[in-house]
């Protein structure tokens, strides 16, 4: 049986500008996107949307690799710790 | 930023800024390529490439948007050179259908990143970027170069093609050519 997708309209999805401001990247920017798809969810449902969405916070709740924050501490120890002589 | 401390210069803020988008860098990568390993390799020689351009960004500007730019154009690079980038990871769809219980959704999870990995880069980069990744469709625009309408068109078109793609129809329409790829260099 074929299955069907039922879409609905994504609202103002995507038009509300930049969601967070730059100094509250990181876990506070998850945030901020995780209350506005909460308010969103709230009214309508995509599944392909949600399903986007798993995909993507799936990779936001893996554990950082050790290996990116032994680069950032070699590119700081090239820019001589990143503090002023 | 741990303990609420404030960073002591601008290379201190660069680099936090950096690390606290490492997830979303590697997640929107991992969108791109489809290849976890591949992905955390683009994801890494993007920071090497901000950091040794970090003078250029300008404090206040959107940080998240110059890092994905970043990380874009690093990956058409990529590609251009290796086209083993653009296949997706096929234990990617089946980890997702152990890992996740989507019976809620209406809709496998598996599917849709099986799908997900067949689109042509331009629709997929941009629904990892706006429906998935939560950012504007203006944040998606300064990222990719694009128009907001050709934003919004490509956002479609992958809907559209997934939805094909998850019901079994492999028929995708090819975008004009003028339609495609990154139309614009990050400034770096």
């Amino acid at each position: 049986m074929k299955r069907q997708l039922v879409y609905y309209d994504m609202g103002d999805r995507g038009k509300n500008g930049p969601l967070t401001e730059l100094s509250s990247m990181g876990k506070a920017d998850n945030k901020a996107q995780n209350n506005r798809r909460a308010d969103k969810s709230a009214s309508t449902f995509d599944p392909l949307e949600a399903a986007l969405r798993k995909i993507h916070d799936r990779v936001l709740s893996e554990d950082i690799p050790t290996e990116f924050l032994d680069l950032l501490d070699k590119l700081d120890e090239r820019a001589g710790g990143g503090k002023p002589s | 930023m741990p303990g609420g401390r404030k960073p002591s210069d601008p290379v201190d803020e660069f680099k936090e800024q950096m690390v606290a988008l490492i997830p979303s860098l590697r997640a929107f990568a991992r969108g791109l390529c489809g290849n976890r390993d591949m992905a955390d390799d683009l994801a890494q020689e993007a920071m090497v490439r901000a950091w040794a351009a970090r003078d250029s960004f300008t404090p206040g500007t959107n940080f998240r948007a110059w890092m994905f730019m970043i990380v874009r154009n690093q990956f058409y690079t990529t590609i251009r050179k290796n086209a083993r980038m653009v296949s997706w990871d096929p234990e990617v769809a089946e980890r997702l259908l152990v890992a996740q219980p989507t019976q809620h959704l209406g809709i496998e999870i598996a599917d849709v990143a099986r799908a997900l990995g067949k689109l042509p880069p331009e629709q997929r980069e941009m629904l990892m970027l706006v429906p998935a990744g939560g950012l504007s469709y203006e944040e998606a625009a300064e990222i990719t170069g694009c128009a907001l309408g050709t934003v919004k068109s490509r956002i479609a078109r992958g809907r559209a093609a997934l939805t094909r793609l998850i019901d079994g129809e492999d028929t995708e329409k090819p975008e004009s050519r003028d339609d495609r790829g990154p139309a614009r260099q990050a400034r770096i």
